[in-house]
């Protein structure tokens, strides 16, 4: 018989059941408010780490037991024979050589670009998880392999080909499905997977591969990776196997960041939506205790009765919080994002971490804990004495002193302010609702017009603990919105603004098709068929690849000599771009992202040195830009110092100019025309592209607008209630205005102005406050993330956010309060 | 030995001023004591020092021979549990927002007390049939009308099966005929029950037949019916406004 | 005004049964006249109160105010008439918590339309003859509970009211507090001319009422028969 402080826990469970009963709209508040919290908290941890967790399963599934990795500076690889060169040495336990190349697989029902990784069968002696498939003698040796799911996209069944692109010319291949078990991770991440030989066939990477996974014997790691630096140090990458992880995380940073932001206001709004439920029974749970003692429970035992029922609520707020959060996974945070996927393995499929579980459960729980024991120093419905109020403003001010002072000196923490201020806007509330209070009463003094205004400011003229904590929930959620919703808004512009002056080189775009960064490279067709061409005005061949350096998995650009820009205006941060773009047309220099440079210790003017495949390159730096939309940062320089770095004249795109007069249709059509039918290649014209790019960058910072709308909702419908169950509560006292002479019409007015008067000074805080934060956060994202984000305030945007909080809260409370505003006269006699 | 025992007791609170001043009271087992004074007089404050809920500023509470103050806040609940029962039967009860039956409601105590929910429901339905609200057992605490109100909250008093219960204001009911039913009930109780009482009202109506009155308030005498000894006190000084 | 109640009757249902809390009652009550209810709780006195303010409509039987039947109004006018002539004091009292005295007190005034400045000027001098002048911007919260009743005796009168209803004013008072709030009544009805009706349980109303009435049942009767408190009136 388990018993706590004397009571049985039939008993306590008793107690909770009763008081639901009589309190049913409060307790369901206050435990919806804490599973908001828990819900968005346990989403953003669980979709961050899928990212990388199926990453991670990706990297582990190929590598099995290998610990180090050479990999290839550029997509080119290096020759193969460097395998067997690692194999011989004394160490290595064993070596196996991989290749992979971006491709694009076309089928009936859709087009997929993808990964294609060719692997050998010495790779089954590493342990991976494509052991079994390597063991099965010739079942890559025919065409294609690709998970359940891919085929299914592509429409094509086991057995089926399908039109596979690479290197820029499209052939049919045989295709094969994997099942779950053999695939393992790689397969279920999308990826192609093939033998080696048929990759380099497909890929026309004759002999060549991009990398080579080493296992090493025990203890001997570090001596093999001085062999493997003397061998391969010049032109490749000796790194760990996990190396690709720490760049996916630095890639995913600032919108992790961003998402875990979001997350905390979520959580801030979650608690005091719950904060404000318990409010309601503060009062009462005081008498409930005093009750308590008269009748005869020990000192401990309302403790443990109220205890108790905070554990119970906890455990069932956070449960569902838990469930509402697997659905926000599912249905918001679903996808791999596409503008990850193909520059980094990021599988599918979902980590069931049960650490995430039990934080956010706790969290939940504790949250419910601290609401049951709040103390508080005055009733909730006593005023906050002036005093009081002042205090809370200068603190409120000296916080937002601090996060400037913070934002300006060190940006890259600024987004902590992001959560300062919100807490600011908290404080901010009493000495803001008697500001507001008596301001509206001066003006309403006077007049007889605006009574029920009157009457309705006489409720408020003092700020309670009430009050202000529901004013409190539409302040920092409509914060939320504005700051985060603002700083996401300048990004897509400047992303736009970025994407249409890249893209304004050139009328059409030659890719190998796909959402990339036109980073694949690809046999070049023959130019001069292509130039001959009526329609074509001049081509340029633009190439570009993935450059790892350090965490950082930067973007290389070789942009053509004879571009019309070589620099994007909105892009460039120090130096002055006229002669950045003549020594970047000269040759010998370099424009890198701030972030880089910095990183390097680099100024305008200083050498930065690249490892490329052909060794260690410098260039001197002509001007720091920001980071081209791609957050890792982007080194330009021109398209010959790239082939001659890079060890290759083969284009990643091709820049067509269009004969005057010719339509951009035209002009496509000419291109496919001269390229042939056996093209691989994908013709875009600039509006095309520009659209891909858009919905591009816009995909990375999607969900922050799911969760922001729904956080809006979720504050409006919480103000709502609470607001409705005021106005119950109030019954009694209408009622008795009643039988003073006030019409149901007149107290329903008033409870619509008290209502409208304490969302107002929420959403106007909230707007306010909103607005700086947008400031600074835009600040940040600048300076800690590289993105071009002008600073642009959106009158609409603002007061859709506040309005909508507003109009939701009354539309909703409008209703009870009516039925409220009815209360009969007996009302007012029962107490 | 009294079971109850007052000796040269003080209290006095801020704002309502001196509220007993040297009071001297003896309560023997199984004896009934009615008190009656206007509201604000001090019988709360009587009953809530004699349960331990409230110590003296002066003076000593004895019951059956233990000084009060003695005991820690965890004897006094225990005793309050079981011994000595405080019944207000006009205050809100925010306690029966705890449950969910009348015979839920009645047999509270004893679950704090750490009994189950089977014994406590067992001694709830005796309470109930002992008081005449039997009928009720089910009902919701907040149905009941004021004259049920009164049973229940004597049930609830007497299911710890107290020596000593301390009654605040049973006069609650409108109907004067009902309020003779609980008057004659609370003699009964203490006659079969052998319990000792004390009640305290400020309708004068709850004060016939007890063979003891006290009067709290401005030091009239009260001339009781029967024989017996009448006790009175000297008039507290002048108090502020009431808080 | 003349306050006159002709076989009313107002029944309400308690559970399964159908309680006549008012039964045909027939009262008439003069300018200047205070009736003292008497009556045990629940029997019906509220009730009565309520119907004669035209808060409640009688099922049968009519309430004048000067040959004029009020129990018939429509809702808002009946809220007109009661804001802008009767006077109800409350037991509760229901105040507004956050709101200053003086706004608690002018409520009345500005539910009718009058600007709120001038409302809690008006109801100054009734604030200052109920002592309570200096604390007009203080908040309820603050106050005693005789000073609240305080206020809301002020409420009840700052717009000035032809009848006067009063539902246990004395409630929450001591012995002393409520002499001083029923004499208060008395003047003001006799001032000004006010048929009064004051429900109460306080032994102390049948001093200063010009008549004693009972309700019990539904019925009224005389108070003749209501046994004096012993020990009242007899102190040292």
């Amino acid at each position: 018989m388990i018993r706590l402080a004397g009571l049985r826990i039939r008993a306590l469970f008793g107690f909770y059941a009763a008081r639901i009963r009589q309190h049913p709209v409060q307790e369901m508040l206050a435990g919806a408010g804490i599973a908001v919290g828990v819900a968005l908290v346990y989403a953003v941890m669980v979709s961050s780490a899928s990212i990388t967790g199926s990453a991670a399963r990706v990297v582990e599934g190929v590598a099995g037991h290998a610990q180090l990795q050479v990999t290839a500076r550029s997509d080119q690889g290096f020759d193969q024979r460097l395998a067997a060169e690692i194999r011989a040495l004394d160490g290595v336990e064993d070596a196996a050589p991989l290749l992979r190349s971006n491709v694009m697989l076309v089928g009936p029902d859709g087009s997929r670009s993808t990964q294609m990784v060719g692997v050998s069968p010495t790779l089954a002696a590493l342990g991976g998880e494509l052991g079994p498939i390597l063991a099965d003698g010739d079942a890559l040796g025919t065409g294609l392999a690709v998970s359940e799911g891919v085929a299914e996209s592509l429409g094509v069944a086991s057995g089926g080909s399908v039109e596979l692109r690479a290197d820029g010319r499209a052939r049919m291949v045989p295709l094969s499905v994997l099942s779950p078990e053999v695939g393992g991770a790689l397969a279920g991440s999308g990826a192609v997977v093939t033998s080696l030989r048929l990759a380099q066939r497909y890929a026309n990477r004759d002999r060549r591969v991009s990398q080579v996974l080493v296992q090493t014997i025990s203890g001997r790691r570090p001596a093999v990776e001085r062999e493997l630096e003397r061998l391969a140090g010049g032109f490749a990458n000796v790194t760990g196997v996990d190396a690709e992880l720490a760049a996916l995380r630095q890639a995913t940073k600032p919108n992790d960041q961003s998402t875990q932001l979001f997350a905390a206001i979520g959580v801030m709004v979650g608690w005091l939506i719950s904060f404000n439920a318990m409010l309601f029974t503060v009062a009462e749970r005081r008498r409930f205790v005093t009750a308590l003692r008269l009748e005869g429970a020990s000192p401990r035992q309302p403790l443990t009765i109220l205890g108790f029922e905070a554990l119970l609520l906890g455990v069932l707020a956070s449960g569902f919080g838990l469930l509402l959060g697997e659905l926000l996974v599912r249905l918001i945070f679903d996808d791999v994002p596409d503008y990850l996927a193909f520059a980094f393995p990021v599988g599918s499929g979902r980590d069931f971490q049960p650490s995430i579980v039990v934080l956010c459960f706790l969290g939940g729980v504790l949250a419910a804990g601290l609401d049951a024991f709040y103390r508080g120093q005055a009733e909730s419905r006593e005023e906050i004495a002036p005093r009081t109020g002042r205090f809370l403003l200068w603190t409120a001010l000296a916080v937002v002193a601090a996060t400037t002072v913070v934002a300006v000196a060190v940006p890259a923490v600024t987004i902590v302010g992001g959560i300062t201020l919100a807490v600011a806007a908290m404080l901010v509330m009493p000495v803001a609702f008697r500001f507001a209070a008596g301001w509206l009463e001066r003006v309403t003094g006077s007049t007889s017009r605006l009574n029920m205004l009157s009457v309705a400011l006489m409720e408020l003229r003092g700020p309670t603990t009430r009050g202000v904590a529901l004013t409190a929930v539409a302040a920092v959620a409509v914060y939320g919105s504005v700051a985060i919703g603002g700083a996401r808004d300048d990004i897509v512009r400047g992303l736009d603004s970025h994407t249409r002056q890249w893209l304004s080189n050139a009328d059409l775009w030659v890719t190998t098709g796909g959402q990339d960064l036109m980073i694949n490279s690809f046999t070049a067709p023959d130019l001069d068929r292509l130039r001959a061409a009526e329609a074509v005005a001049a081509v340029r061949v633009h190439r570009g690849g993935f450059l790892d350096i350090g965490d950082r998995r930067l973007w290389l650009i070789g942009r053509p000599v004879d571009s019309p820009t070589m620099i994007p205006a909105s892009q460039m941060l120090d130096g002055d771009i006229e002669q950045a773009t003549a020594r970047l047309r000269a040759g010998g220099w370099a424009t890198a992202s701030a972030a880089f440079a910095n990183e390097r210790g680099v100024e305008v003017g200083d050498r930065l040195r690249l490892p490329t495949p052909t060794g260690a390159r410098s260039f001197r730096l002509a001007a720091t830009t920001l980071n081209f939309g791609w957050i890792p940062g982007a080194v330009t320089i021109n398209n010959r110092d790239y082939a001659d770095a890079v060890g290759t004249v083969a284009p990643s795109a091709l820049e067509v100019d269009l004969a005057p007069g010719t339509s951009a249709e035209a002009g496509r059509q000419a291109v496919e025309a001269a390229l042939g039918p056996a093209s691989g290649l994908t013709v875009q014209t600039r509006a095309e592209r520009e659209a891909q790019y858009y919905d591009f960058g816009r995909e990375g910072i999607a969900r922050l607008d799911q969760i922001a709308a729904l956080l809006l909702l979720a504050a409006a419908l919480a103000v709502a209630c609470a607001l409705a169950a005021a106005a119950w509560q109030r019954r009694p006292r209408l009622a008795a205005l009643k039988i003073q002479g006030a019409t149901r019409t007149q107290l329903w007015r008033a409870m619509l102005c008290e209502a409208g008067v304490l969302v107002a000074i929420g959403c106007t805080v909230g707007l306010t406050l909103g607005v700086y934060g947008h400031l600074l956060a835009g600040r940040f994202v600048r300076s800690a993330t590289g993105f071009a984000s002008p600073f642009t305030l959106q009158a609409d945007e603002l007061l859709l956010a506040g309005g909508f909080v507003a109009v939701v809260a009354l539309a909703v409370s409008a209703i009870p309060g009516w039925f409220a505003a009815g209360a009969s006269a007996r009302a007012s006699f029962s107490e | 030995m009294p079971l109850l025992s007052f000796e040269g007791v003080g209290k006095a609170y801020r704002g309502a001023g001196v509220v007993l001043d040297g009071f001297d009271l003896d309560v023997d087992p199984g004896e009934f004591v009615g008190v009656w004074g206007e509201r604000r007089s001090g019988k709360t404050t009587l009953l809530r020092l004699a349960a331990g809920v409230e110590a003296p500023d002066s003076g000593v509470v004895r019951y059956a021979g233990r000084d009060l103050a003695d005991l820690s806040e965890t004897g006094r609940s225990r005793l309050r549990l079981g011994e000595i029962a405080l019944a207000t039967i006009d205050a809100p009860s925010h306690v029966a927002a705890s449950a969910i039956t009348v015979a839920d409601h009645v047999g509270l105590p004893l679950v704090f007390g750490g009994r189950s929910q089977r014994e406590a429901a067992d001694a709830a339905h005796r309470s109930l049939h002992l008081v005449g609200a039997g009928d009720c057992m089910s009902a919701a605490p907040f149905e009941l009308r004021p004259g049920e109100g009164t049973r229940v909250a004597l049930a609830r008093a007497l299911v710890r099966e107290p020596r000593l219960l301390l009654v605040d204001e049973p006069a609650v009911t409108p109907d004067p005929t009902e309020r003779e039913e609980i008057r004659d009930l609370l003699h009964q109780l203490t006659r079969s029950l052998r319990v000792a009482m004390l009640v305290a009202s400020e309708e004068v109506s709850m004060m016939v037949g007890a063979p003891r009155i006290l009067s709290i308030g401005d030091g009239n005498v009260v001339s009781n019916e029967t024989t017996g000894t009448v006790i009175s006190f000297p008039a507290p000084a002048p108090t502020g406004d009431s808080p | 005004m003349r306050l006159e109640l002709r076989e009313v009757v107002k029944r309400y249902r308690s559970g399964t049964e159908t309680i006549r809390a008012v039964d045909r009652v027939s009262l008439t009550v003069a300018p200047g006249e205070l009736v003292a209810l008497y009556g045990p709780s629940g029997s019906g006195k509220t009730t009565l109160l309520l119907t004669a303010g035209a808060m409640l409509r009688p099922d049968s039987g009519a309430v004048l105010a000067d040959d004029r039947v009020i129990s018939a109004l429509p809702e808002s006018k009946a809220a007109a008439f009661r804001r802008d002539n009767i006077g109800f004091v409350l037991q509760s009292f229901h105040l507004m918590d956050s709101a200053t005295i003086a706004d608690n007190a002018a409520i009345k005034l500005v539910l009718a339309g009058m600007p709120p400045r001038r409302a809690r000027r008006l109801v100054r001098p009734w604030l200052e003859r109920l002592g309570l002048g200096e604390r007009h911007a203080a908040t309820p919260a603050r106050l005693s509970t005789g000073e609240r009743q305080r206020v809301a005796i002020a409420r009840a009168l700052a717009n000035d009211p032809k009848i006067l209803l009063a539902d246990e004013p004395t409630g929450s008072l001591d012995a002393d507090r409520s002499r001083d709030v029923l004499r208060l009544l008395r003047d003001l009805t006799r001032e000004r001319a006010l048929p009064a009706i004051v429900v109460t349980h306080d032994p102390e109303a049948a001093e200063v009422a010009d008549r004693t009435l009972v309700l019990r049942d539904g019925r009224l009767t005389d108070a003749g028969t209501l046994p004096r408190p012993v020990g009242s009136g007899t102190g040292p």
